[in-house]
């Protein structure tokens, strides 16, 4: 369940970024993400969406983990390791 | 004071960094390895096998042996292994004396167990400084409280975090360490808060004591005593006879009669229905042994809680009746429980760990980063004292590449040093601070820092190389065991040094690189300055 909630994480961290201009540029020179930016919506609803699956992503940590302080310790070290993963990606796309 | 707020904030997270960061770097390097405390010590002692017994069948035999060995004692510690520690022990006070064994899987008990302080040294280190009683903790304090102040001035430094936040330019080294700085501070923002306020809060009665002895008659003590809630005192009157227990043991004749043993079995039937979780004793403790109002104390597991006080259950122990227990804990108590428990992340399990662990080294990161751009700044400007310059410069190499060398000789030092040479334990931290020391003379006696950190790093990758040499070699059996076991937090170690060994190999290769280029730059541009004098 936690891997799940770190996939959210991380694609919430994707619409993000790729709701924002200066990143979205980056993201052109990444195949499969010059296909996501076609099909995504407008800027503001790719925002929207990237945090409905952030907020998703921490309801789902809360409902699966018994003990819910656990579960935000848990939350939080998952939204580090997704950020850290997208900005390394990211970071990536620049040299290329 | 400078011209903004802003120039301010810079001023004081640049300053902060340079005069606290050879210090935070080492309190966060051995903060970071404490996370794998009990991992370390069962690494470093080759008798600490894993115990697959079940709970029930150490508590039967534990309590055995007690009876036997320890029948005139007034108080039995029984500690159950658990996956990270596989340390199974008995221990008992007889007036102030305490005498503890050690079993291994095999219900025997472990005769010359390695000296050694095993990850407790890393753990102490973290908040002492190896000066416990000469202020260990009190600097380690200050620096948690500077460390609070860079990150919020950091904050108020980079305001435009959220813009360059994705940016690393790996073409550039300078431009890459300003933004892996960036990337690491904003990452590490909210586990560095966590870390550093609750590293405050398990000393603050320590760090501010004028309130705890103006207002608690016995100072620090007094807080203590008034926030955390205790058992009342057994008034030891009645000796237990046969018929008081259920579980009867064969008495002996005067003068000495073993103590009964307490009715574990009717308690562990009662604590099956409340703690659910596999394995969830973790301590067990019997006051007032062979008396009637004995009481026996049950200590949960710390799996299942954030805090770092563990459910306790009491019961009478030799009728196996429950007792009223501990009252709830006050708010104050609770929070510093909490903050204490965050810190030392008891409850996480592996992953988690796993976690932590990536966020501490980003932590190590971060400082170490902050102290590299100080430098390569400051060689820009013809201002600097180029004293100060050196001595960080040089400083950074013997405070970070330093430690990491000095943390691998530590474990190289447990497991060359004979088992039976005497004060083996202090000989392994002695072996830290002499290496930690020689890699200071050695980052000043280079003339380039630059090399210096090359050969350290180099020098690191290779002790981790050599540990898993040694390892192979002088510990096949246990290998081979722990396969056989299934024993994967000590087979664990392995592809950690290994990892860590190509990591600081690549870091030396990196600046071995960087080296030959500027050497490059420096040659064509002098042989471009002879050519052209040459022409004229």
């Amino acid at each position: 369940m936690i891997t799940l909630v770190f996939i959210l994480q991380l694609l919430g961290f994707l619409c993000l970024m790729l709701a924002m201009k200066k990143h979205a540029k980056q993201a052109g020179n990444s195949r499969v993400l010059k296909h996501v930016l076609r099909v995504l919506p407008f800027s503001p609803f790719t925002k929207l969406i990237g945090w409905i699956l952030q907020a998703t992503s921490l309801y789902l940590a809360l409902t699966s983990i018994e003990i819910t302080s656990i579960a935000i310790v848990w939350w939080c070290c998952t939204l580090s390791a997704a950020l850290l993963t997208i900005a390394v990606y990211f970071s990536s796309l620049l040299d290329t | 004071m400078k011209a903004t707020f802003r120039k301010s904030m810079i001023w004081l997270h640049t300053y902060l960094g340079v005069i606290l960061g050879w210090l935070l770097f080492a309190i966060f390097f051995t903060g970071t390895l404490s996370y794998f405390t009990p991992e370390i010590t069962r690494y470093l002692m080759p008798e600490r096998a894993s115990i697959s017994q079940s709970q029930q069948s150490m508590i039967a035999h534990s309590f055995s042996y007690l009876s036997k060995h320890a029948g005139e004692a007034e108080q039995w510690r029984i500690a159950l292994p658990s996956e990270r520690s596989a340390r199974w022990s008995v221990q008992w006070r007889e007036g102030k004396q305490r005498q503890t064994v050690t079993f291994d899987d095999k219900f025997a008990s472990v005769e010359n167990e390695t000296e050694t302080k095993g990850g407790l040294f890393f753990r102490n280190f973290h908040y002492t400084l190896q000066l416990r009683g000469y202020g260990g903790r009190y600097i380690a304090g200050i620096a948690a409280m500077a460390m609070l102040l860079a990150i919020f001035t950091g904050i108020y430094t980079h305001r435009r975090f959220f813009k360059d936040f994705f940016t690393l330019r790996p073409q550039k080294l300078k431009k890459w360490t300003t933004d892996f700085h960036a990337l690491a501070g904003i990452l590490t923002i909210p586990f560095c808060i966590m870390i550093c306020l609750s590293g405050i809060f398990i000393y603050a009665i320590m760090y501010l004591p004028y309130t705890a002895n103006a207002n608690f008659e016995r100072g620090e003590r007094g807080v203590n005593r008034q926030i955390i809630p205790s058992l009342p005192s057994l008034q030891l009157e009645e000796k237990v006879t046969g018929n008081d227990h259920s579980v009867n043991v064969p008495r002996s004749t005067p003068p000495f009669t073993p103590p009964p043993v307490p009715n574990y079995a009717h308690i562990l039937e009662k604590i099956d229905d409340q703690w659910r979780e596999p394995n969830p004793i973790a301590r067990i403790t019997v006051e007032g042994v062979g008396y009637k109002n004995s009481r026996i104390i049950l200590e949960r597991s710390k799996a299942t809680t954030v805090s770092n006080r563990a459910d306790r259950l009491v019961f009478e122990t030799y009728t196996g009746k429950p007792l009223k227990g501990y009252d709830d804990e006050t708010v104050p108590a609770q929070i510093r429980r909490i903050l204490y428990g965050l810190h030392q992340a008891n409850f996480a399990p592996i992953g988690m760990r796993w976690l932590l662990f990536g966020l501490g080294i980003l932590g190590c990161a971060l400082i170490a980063t902050g102290n590299i751009i100080w430098v390569t700044q400051r060689k820009k400007s013809a201002k600097q004292n180029p004293f100060t310059l050196a001595l960080v410069e040089k400083g950074n190499v013997a405070a970070i590449a330093g430690l990491i060398l000095a943390s691998v000789s530590f474990f190289i030092a447990n497991k060359l040093i004979g088992h039976d040479v005497t004060g083996r334990a202090q000989l392994e931290v002695n072996t830290f601070f002499t290496v930690w020391a020689l890699s200071a003379v050695h980052a000043f006696w280079r003339a380039n820092a630059a090399i210096a950190w090359k050969e350290q790093f180099a020098f690191a990758s290779a002790l981790c190389f050599f540990t898993v040499a040694i390892e192979l070699v002088l510990f096949r059996d246990r290998i081979i065991n722990s396969m056989l076991n299934v024993d994967s937090v000590y087979l664990s170690f392995i592809p950690a040094f290994l990892i860590s060994g190509v990591i600081l190999y690549w870091a030396a290769k990196k600046i071995s690189l960087r080296i030959s280029s500027e050497q490059n730059v420096k040659e064509n541009t002098e042989t471009s300055a002879f050519v052209k004098k040459g022409q004229q």
